[in-house]
């Protein structure tokens, strides 16, 4: 009898504790994402201090949000892990605010006054093909069709359509542009078999002058916007029409209601002046632009409260200023720009102790010697502590498809640092052609100075 | 009590060399086959399918099952020794379905071991290799076991759905191949069930991990076994004896006592 309850003990034993080894070596490997080391370039101790922020996630099911200081072992890195059994789909894409368009291609929404120009298409169109044509949209449109998408937090322009309200209606009474008399549109149908259009939209056309870029920038409870005047031929469209005239826009909104009735001109612009980039301060209490003006770039800072300026700052004699590849935060901004010279580099600029921010250096764009593992990358992340500023680039010696990235260093002597950073989990190509493992929102880790 | 654990061990009896040699022969050829697929310098979840450890685990899963089914059926020594013991046909059934689900969890607990042990070994041989042309890192086992169908399935980690479907699947198993050999019999006939239940578990150990579709397949995988165990459960007497052999063959098997 003994003998049997050992035998059958010891069964029940190997199945337990296979099972159990199986959890006690997997699990706790779960949260254990760290990051290796290969230095590229100068001395690893020019970036102690610097924490990094990576956010990656293994398709839909496992998330880890890791923060680890270079200079402290590897060991010490924390990660933030979550599972979900059912594929999590994450918004990777940012809220973007609002974006205007002068012509808006949902036409059929609209007051039907490219009816004719789709019937004139129609009876040209042969079966099964695509008719095209540029039209002068002065023939159809005393005004530019203004249309505008939201993606604000809890809003966005179908939310929007759900609730009741045209975006578009609301913001073509508001922006009454008149049409620049030579502009043109595109419009095109598909014709079927039978000879019925299956299809029809408008668009911007190859001849169109004014395509309207916008630039917005919102808090917790008001999106601020502005869009460019200039036509690609040099003329400004007239926009003493819309209240107020030109500026900063602001739309009030909340969770649980956008006031589209409510837009309102808060801070005057001169209708030449073109915003090349908008963004609010952490704690909501500034807005910071980017303008290109006659005599060249400008930063104005205004204070939200009040709508007051609190700083206008030349940005000397960039010949292009990057608004894509802009770094700001509370007591600093850098800024990619092409000078007259051609010289390429970040210029830092921090907030003095006055309040006021002045120019602090050049960080110049890579040699040919540093390109071999350095280069300015477009989706950069950036982190400036007053003397040393970090910025991320792509890892020069794996594929796009990777964990690894590198980290640069800079102070006003140049380039004090480099090194590869990889936290060795590969990203595989699934079945479904995903890449696992990569990063959130394919950012490279968020940077910090401690 | 005691009589259970008798019986319990009788049935055991039945079947644990064939079992002992399958688990052998599955441990050895996969540990040989990974070995040999190790050599190409290969991610951890390729070499699993190099080595073509899932066809391994299938035919032992299989080969399990047929042992299982007709581990009682014939006249051995054990079915007599169970005709001539009190125990309701029910009670035979309970610890048959018992036995036989312990055989399957020693199964799956081997496979898990050797595939493990096996994924810890290359994964610890490559970290301190010179070689870094693919890059491998303290969570590579772990993520083998996400990205490669079958070690999911054999190791579900945290998707309780598939932690019930595999228990549910074993459970039908273990009471289908204990209901093949509870039943009266004619010669070795393998019944069709238990194939079918085996079946389902290799097809389902081939399933991606859960994405929206897989989940109600989890639930699919889950239901049906219940179902067949239920009706497995339903159809049973509720009194009567163990097996009802065919008398000429029980006589013959006294005569040889």
């Amino acid at each position: 009898m003994k003998k049997n309850i050992l035998i059958i003990s010891l069964l029940t034993a190997v199945v337990l504790g296979s099972f159990t080894f199986a959890f006690a070596s997997l699990l706790p490997q779960r949260d254990h994402v760290q990051f290796s080391e290969t230095v590229l370039y100068g001395d690893p101790k020019a970036a102690e201090g610097l924490t990094l922020n990576y956010k990656n996630r293994f398709n839909g099911h496992l998330f880890w949000d890791t923060t680890w200081t270079i200079g402290t072992p590897a060991e010490s890195a924390v990660t933030d892990y979550q599972f979900f059994a059912r594929d999590y789909v994450e918004s990777e894409i940012p809220d973007a605010g609002i974006e205007m368009k002068s012509i808006s291609s949902h036409f059929d929404n609209l007051d039907g006054a490219l009816e004719k120009a789709y019937e004139e298409l129609t009876e040209t169109a042969k079966p099964n093909e695509k008719n095209i044509r540029q039209i002068s949209i002065a023939d159809y449109y005393k005004y530019y069709p203004v249309s505008a998408s939201i993606d604000l937090p809890g809003w966005h322009s179908f939310t929007i359509w759900s609730n009741g309200l045209s975006v578009d209606e609301s913001f073509q009474d508001f922006f009454r542009i008149p049409v620049l008399p030579d502009d043109t549109m595109e419009v095109q149908v598909w014709v079927n078999g039978s000879g019925e259009i299956s299809s029809r939209r408008a668009s911007y056309g190859t001849d169109t002058l004014y395509s309207m870029d916008t630039e917005s920038a919102f808090t917790d409870d008001t999106c601020y916007f502005t869009f460019t005047t200039r036509s690609r031929t040099g003329q400004y469209v007239d926009t003493s029409l819309i209240p107020g005239g030109f500026g900063i826009y602001a739309l009030p909104y909340s969770q649980d209601d956008i006031q589209l009735n409510r837009i309102s001109m808060v801070y005057p612009l001169d209708p030449k002046v073109q915003i090349v980039a908008m963004e609010v301060n952490s704690d909501d209490t500034s807005l910071f632009f980017f303008t290109y003006e006659e005599d060249g770039y400008y930063f104005t800072e205004i204070e939200l409260d009040t709508m007051k300026t609190l700083q206008r700052l030349r940005i000397n004699d960039p010949h292009i200023l990057y608004g894509s590849m802009l770094h700001v935060a509370d007591d600093y901004f850098a800024v990619c720009c092409i000078d007259y010279q051609g010289v390429t580099g970040y210029r830092i600029f921090s907030r003095g102790e006055d309040g006021k921010f002045k120019f602090d250096f050049l960080i110049p764009s890579p040699s040919d010697k540093e390109r071999e593992f350095f280069n300015f990358y477009s989706e950069a992340t950036f982190a400036y502590d007053g003397e040393r500023a970090a910025l991320t680039g792509t890892a020069v010696s794996t594929s796009h498809w990777s964990t690894a990235f590198t980290v640069a260093v800079y102070d006003e002597t140049g380039m004090l640092y480099c090194g590869e950073y990889n936290t060795g989990q590969n990203c595989r190509e699934s079945s479904h052609g995903q890449y696992d493992c990569v990063p959130v929102a394919n950012e490279l880790a968020y940077l910090s100075w401690q | 009590m005691k009589q259970y654990v008798s019986v319990f061990m009788v049935m055991l009896q039945s079947i644990w060399k064939k079992l002992i040699a399958i688990l052998a022969v599955l441990a050895v050829t996969e540990a040989a086959l990974f070995i040999l697929a190790s050599r190409q310098n290969l991610w951890i979840e390729d070499i699993i399918d190099a080595g073509r450890l899932s066809w391994f685990f299938s035919a032992a899963l299989l080969a399990l099952t047929v042992v299982l089914s007709t581990s009682l059926s014939g006249n051995t020594r054990q079915s007599y020794t169970l005709q001539r013991l009190a125990l309701s046909g029910r009670t035979v059934f309970c610890l048959q379905t018992l036995v036989n689900l312990t055989a399957l969890l020693l199964l799956w607990a081997v496979q898990l071991m050797t595939a493990l042990l096996l994924c810890k070994i290359y994964l610890s041989r490559q970290l301190a290799s010179a070689d870094h042309s693919l890059d491998f890192c303290q969570q590579s086992v772990f993520l083998a076991f996400y990205r490669n169908n079958f070690l999911h399935n054999l190791f579900p980690m945290e998707s309780l759905t598939r932690w019930m479907r595999n228990l549910t699947l074993f459970a039908a198993l273990a009471t289908l191949t204990a209901k093949g050999t509870c039943q009266p019999q004619t010669g070795k006939k393998i019944p069709l069930m238990p194939l079918i239940a085996a079946a389902a578990v290799i097809l389902s150990f081939q399933h991606e991990i859960g994405t929206y579709y897989m989940i109600y397949m989890d639930v699919a995988f889950t239901l049906i076994p219940i179902i067949w165990i239920l009706s497995v459960w339903l159809n049973l007497p509720k009194e009567g004896p163990y097996v009802e052999q065919e008398p000429a063959a029980a006589s013959e098997l006294e005569v040889m006592e």
